[in-house]
């Protein structure tokens, strides 16, 4: 599956400010299923600097800085991507969850970082009870991790107005309602309470128009889901907000300890009043573009 | 913090539970020593106690400085072994022997009159709450002989060679954490553990370039270390300021002592940082980044820029441009290829932090792509934690494949559950510790993190602190530091000892200070205090059996430093912020004079010999006081006056309240600490004569002092701002410095000239003669206008004098063309053509003086027509804010503080599958 992927971010100072420093997560990963074809990063004013690296957990990273005055920031992320089938999975035949517990602290270090705590992911017994219906005794890892994706869908309400990006995972567990991201960072914190590496994954989702509606331009968004150490198998991704494993429709563009790690448009500026953020995501499959 | 008992899952594991025996083996051994050494000396002890018992008195020993000092019965003590002195104390012994207890006192003065003047002091700058706290030194130096030092530097090399490497391994290919060496936790369960450090390339391959150990010395006399500082130590500073101090009080014993000298160290330091750069190689631009005038480690941080000839700045003084860091001078940006990075923490870098503490936004980045040297290494702080003293036998082992030749003290992580039972079958003999130490931007233990202290709290308490949160403690052997002598209330008495050896890396291995800062405490225990936080100090002599090589930073000693340097004459590297701090030193300077003369003014009338209540000139002048602010305005009210009480009784309480800002105390406290900020661009003269004037307030109680005092404490105030200025004027060099000095100055005392005409000639009711003659007075051209007039007061002479004679180096006149001809002196944009806009303000200012017709305007003054004097006044006193704002404007204003972006959290978007 082909995709045009279109992130435009516009910031609105609300005073005109002399300089401003960027650093942004926007450009795909390339991956075994994941190919990204084209990526073009446009910047409005034009960045005075700009440079490029890839993060200590292989995400590309763009920096950027303004130094003459503006009151505002328009930052285009364009990028052709092809996603891939991804191998099937068998999630009965995936290890026992206790032993990849167990076996999580000899596994390689890149993976067994991911079981911590991190900034916005606390471990605590209340969120391993919340896990443990789904990891009953022997169940496999792949199973366990879905049911308790199917749970996570089950008991906590979509609702955008509940929470912000600086809301603690304590209080989405006991709101019970949240966006994506409050349920990726709440999945992450039971797993990790039972010692189970997993890692935060954002990217986004291909959405459907209701039957018979034309899609709208502009009206998608990021997306954010989890990724589950599974032993042997690797890393198995779950989406608590759908209920799925993600497959075609999912395209990623980091992953890391938790939001922190991959914010996608993170910058700090001088002087300025309150700013203000608009940002329109639109994915589009490149078969739309042939009718 | 965590309270996380799922840790204890990774404990159980077996790999972890064998490592813990293997730094338990040698903690064992460690204990066995400390305790079997103990025990040995103590007979020992009590065996030679009572065999002096028997002896005494003997004639030797009593007569001998050391004799008549008992060091304690147990632990190793630095001067006495068996009853007698140490052979290498043999020379100081007699010395101080000579000189006996007085000598010894009139050196104690000395050394605490050099260090007060030279300003050894923590104290956070600018903060009068916060009084000097001095640190003690003793004059009683700590004596280590060269064969025994060699081994601890050599020793001290290794552990920072371990400690370099650890760093790296944990930035880089974590085998010491794949190997199971150290506890996954350990690092990731780090509070410093940052994920943007871990991409920094190391600067000349090393991230840890100085080190810092804390040491103390066993029973048996081996010295061990006590912590580690790898962040950004501090406290060398204070060992050259101790050595400057005491080689000074006894120049002759330290001269034939053969002491090493310090400098060695600061040479290498000063190669090191140049030899690190990556860009602009032959000539870097080398900077000492301080977190400012409010942390505790300032004093060192100025003094360290000013000994090794480095530029002092603040993150504010910095920004990136295409990825190199520049510093803003008045020249404009100009780079920097090495930072010396003394600002603890780590928030270096608020783009990648996410906060919005005072950094440099962008600098990691220009890091990553070798633009700049940070030295040590952002994050390097992170192996200073307690946490690793558990595991460092195993880390060294690990990568050196040798034994630490300095042992540490004995630690467990209780993290590991084999530590954790031993913790717990120890607890009452055993100090616990936060596993991670938490230390904020400004360079002072962050005790909020620490919300509890260990030492306070029952057994029970404790284990249950141990239980909970095993991850967050680790216990440590108590340690028992060996005893010295301590001069104190005239006698020589035992205090405990550590010793803060610093080390530099160099092309040729580590290189370390011969000596180091050694601290002293009541406590055999661990020293409670942080350098930054006073206590006892010695310097600490290297002995040598020959004489040491002379060395001076200065001479050369070192070709690299000696060899192609350009001239350079001016100050294009003025920073931006210390050209703002300069001017408005030159603002208080002039206000504290301005407000000292007026007060002169009133308390000579109050002591003199006439009945104040006599003098028609008196409630006016206490009227300008109280204008200022220098008074409670209610003591100028005349209705009120008699409810109040009397002037002379009350004027020292208000004059000397440091909780009005107004008041002269206050003022003086302003100059203080604005000198202060300013402190690398003075000389060390007119630094000594701030620090009079402060010393002589800080000795005035409001309560007691009498206006007699007052008056004496007026008149010195207004000798030493003299002489302070005759300093500056002597020796500052013509630049950039010494213009925002003097434009501040001008305009501050042109502003006083103007507010004292005001509040007196333009006062509501008569002018006398006395009144004049009191306005000439305090404004010090009482001796002039008698040459050319006598007695004879006329408003146009007093006015000509005061207003427009440029050749009264007090007029306003005199003020504003040396205003002007210093705006002058300021880089013009070389775009621009014709005068930039401060410099015509202050043409306009000073042309409205030149124009003025001073018979006219005496004339009608003294027809009692006053509005022509207050339109000429206003005029240019509303000018004067206009030239400041615009050279500010222009040189000044640079940056302010930075916001972080909002951002939008992911999937805000309704999902489809719910619709």
């Amino acid at each position: 599956m082909h995709y045009i992927i279109t992130h435009k971010t516009r910031y609105d100072y609300g005073e005109v400010v002399p300089e401003c420093y960027n650093l942004v997560r926007l450009a795909p990963r390339d991956l075994e299923t994941q190919r990204t074809h084209s990526h073009e990063l446009t910047v409005d004013p034009k960045p005075d600097d700009r440079s490029a690296r890839v993060d200590f957990f292989g995400n590309p990273v763009e920096h950027f800085a303004i130094h003459s005055p503006h009151a505002n920031l328009t930052v285009i992320a364009k990028e052709r991507v092809e996603v891939l089938h991804r191998p099937t999975l068998e999630l009965g035949k995936t290890p026992a969850w206790e032993t990849v517990a167990r076996d999580a602290y000899h596994a390689k270090v890149e993976v067994s970082e991911f079981r911590f705590a991190s900034p916005h992911i606390r471990r605590n017994p209340k969120f391993a009870a919340y896990a443990k219906p789904s990891f009953t005794p022997g169940r496999p890892i792949g199973e366990a991790g879905m049911d308790l994706t199917t749970r996570i869908f089950d008991d906590f309400n979509f609702d955008s107005e509940a929470t912000t990006v600086s809301t603690p995972v304590e209080e989405v567990f006991e709101k019970k309602a949240g966006v994506c991201q409050d349920f990726a960072h709440l999945q992450l914190a039971c797993l990790r309470s039972l010692n189970l590496p997993a890692r935060y994954v954002s990217g986004y989702l291909r959405t459907l128009p209701p039957p018979g509606k034309p899609r709208l331009v502009g009206a998608d968004a990021s997306h954010a889901w989890v990724a589950l150490f599974c032993g042997a198998l690797g890393w198995i991704d779950f989406d608590p907000t759908n209920n799925v494993i993600p497959a075609l429709d999912h395209i990623t563009i980091a992953w890391g300890r938790d939001y922190s790690d991959v914010c996608p448009v993170q910058g700090v500026y001088m002087g300025g009043g309150v700013s203000k953020l608009k940002v329109e995501v639109d994915v589009m499959p490149v078969d739309e573009i042939a009718k | 913090m965590n309270n996380d008992p799922l840790d204890q899952a990774g404990n159980s594991n077996p790999a972890s539970s064998q490592d813990s025996n293997g730094s338990q083996a040698q903690n064992q051994i460690y204990q066995q020593q400390m305790q079997s050494e103990g025990t040995q000396f103590q007979q020992q002890q009590q065996q030679l106690s009572s065999s002096a018992d028997s002896v005494l008195p003997d004639q030797s020993t009593s007569v001998s400085f050391l004799g008549g000092y008992s060091a304690p019965p147990v632990g190793f003590d630095e001067h006495m072994a068996g009853g007698q002195v140490r052979p290498y104390w043999d020379r100081l012994n007699a010395h101080f022997t000579d000189i006996g207890a007085e000598g010894m006192e009139r050196r104690v003065k000395q050394i605490r009159r050099l260090v007060h003047q030279n300003g050894i002091a923590f104290s956070s700058y600018g903060d009068p709450a916060i009084r000097d706290n001095h640190l003690q030194l003793d004059p009683v130096p700590h004596l280590l002989p060269a064969a025994e030092w060699a081994n601890v530097k050599n020793a001290l090399s290794q552990r920072a060679n371990v400690l370099d490497r650890l760093l790296a391994d944990l930035s880089g290919p974590r085998q010491l954490i794949r190997d199971g060496v150290i506890p996954q936790e350990v690092l990731f369960r780090h509070p410093h553990y940052q994920v943007p450090y871990q991409d920094i390339p190391p600067v000349h391959g090393r991230y840890l370039h100085l080190f810092a150990a804390e040491l103390f010395r066993s029973p048996k006399g081996d010295w061990w270390v006590m912590a580690d500082r790898t962040d950004s130590p501090g406290g060398w500073g204070f060992a050259l300021e101790n050595r400057l101090a005491i080689s000074r009080a006894f120049p002759t014993e330290f001269r034939l002592s053969n002491v090493e000298r310090l400098a060695s160290f600061f040479i290498a330091l000063r190669e090191h940082l140049k030899e690190v750069a990556q860009t602009n190689r032959d000539n870097p631009h080398i900077a000492v980044l301080s977190a400012g005038t409010g942390s505790k480690s300032y004093f060192e941080d100025s003094y360290l820029a000013r000994y090794l000839g480095l530029t002092l700045v603040e993150a504010k003084d910095l920004v990136v441009r295409d990825n190199r860091v520049m510093l803003k001078t008045l020249a404009g940006l100009t780079p920097i290829d090495v930072i010396l990075r003394r600002q603890q923490g780590n928030q270096i870098d608020p783009l990648e932090s996410g906060s919005n503490a005072p950094g440099i936004s962008g600098i990691l980045q220009a890091a990553r792509q070798g633009n700049v040297s940070i030295v040590n290494a952002p994050g390097s702080g992170l192996v200073e934690s307690p946490v690793f003293m558990a595991f460092m036998p195993r880390i060294c082992q690990a990568l050196m494949g040798t034994e630490l030749s300095l042992p540490g003290v004995a630690t467990w992580w209780a993290g590991e559950s084999a530590s954790q039972e031993l913790i717990l079958d120890r607890i009452d003999e055993l100090e616990l510790k936060p596993a991670y130490r938490q230390r904020s931007v400004l360079g002072v233990e962050d005790r909020s993190t620490k919300s509890v202290d260990p030492t306070t709290l029952s057994r029970q308490k404790r284990s249950e602190l141990i239980k909970n949160q095993p991850g967050e403690w680790v216990a440590q052997e108590r340690i028992e530091r060996s005893s010295a002598a301590v001069w104190q209330d005239g006698k020589l008495q035992s205090g405990y000892i550590s010793l803060r050896s610093f080390l530099v890396a160099s092309e040729s291995g580590w290189k370390a200070m011969p000596g180091g800062l050694v601290r002293v405490s009541e406590n055999p225990h661990e020293p409670t205090v942080n350098p930054f936080e006073g206590g006892g100090a010695k310097d600490a002599w290297v002995l040598n059996d020959k004489p040491a090589k002379p060395i001076s930073l200065l001479k050369g000693g070192s070709p690299v430093f000696g060899a192609a340097i350009r001239t350079s004459r001016g100050g294009g590297h003025l920073s931006s912020r210390m050209a703002d701090n300069l001017c408005w030193l030159g603002r208080y300077f002039e206000r504290t004079d301005a407000a000292a003369r007026l007060l002169r003014s009133v308390v000579s009338r109050l002591t003199g010999e006439n009945d104040p209540a006599d003098l028609n000139e008196l409630p006016v002048l206490i009227r300008a006081l109280a204008s200022d602010g220098r008074i409670d305005p209610m003591l100028a009210i005349k209705e009120v006056q008699p409810f109040m009480p009397t002037m002379d009784s009350v004027l020292s309480r208000f004059t000397l309240d440091r909780s009005d800002s107004n008041t002269l105390r206050s003022l003086v406290d302003l100059i203080v600490s604005q000198a202060a900020k300013v402190r690398e661009g003075l000389s060390s003269d007119a630094w000594r004569t701030i620090k009079r004037v402060s010393d002589n307030f800080e000795s005035a109680t409001p309560e007691s002092c009498t206006p007699g005092e007052l008056l004496d404490l007026t008149n010195d105030l207004i000798l030493n701002l003299a002489s302070f200025s005759g300093l500056v004027n002597e020796s500052m060099t013509r630049n950039f410095s010494l213009c925002f000095l003097n434009i501040g100055r001008r305009l501050e005392h042109s502003l006083q000239i103007i507010g004292l005409l005001k509040h007196t000639l333009l006062h509501e009711g008569q002018v006398s003669s006395e009144l004049m003659e009191a306005v000439l007075q305090t404004s010090d051209s009482i001796m002039t206008y008698r040459s050319r007039y006598y007695a004879n007061l006329q408003p146009a002479a007093i006015l000509d004098l005061l207003l427009v004679d440029e050749s009264n180096p007090r007029s306003l006149a005199f003020q504003l063309v040396h205003l002007k001809e210093n705006l002058d002196l300021l880089p013009s944009p070389q775009e621009s053509s014709g005068f930039a806009k401060y410099q015509r303000l202050a043409m306009d200012a000073l042309h409205r003086i030149r124009m003025v017709d001073i018979f006219k305007l005496g004339d009608s003054y003294s027809k009692g027509e006053r509005k022509p004097l207050a339109r000429t006044l206003d005029g240019v006193e509303a000018l004067l804010p206009d030239v400041y704002r615009a050279v500010s404007n222009r040189f000044l204003i640079h940056s302010g503080p930075t916001q972080q972006l909002v951002t939008e959290p992911f999937g805000k978007l309704q999902n489809q599958s719910r619709d």
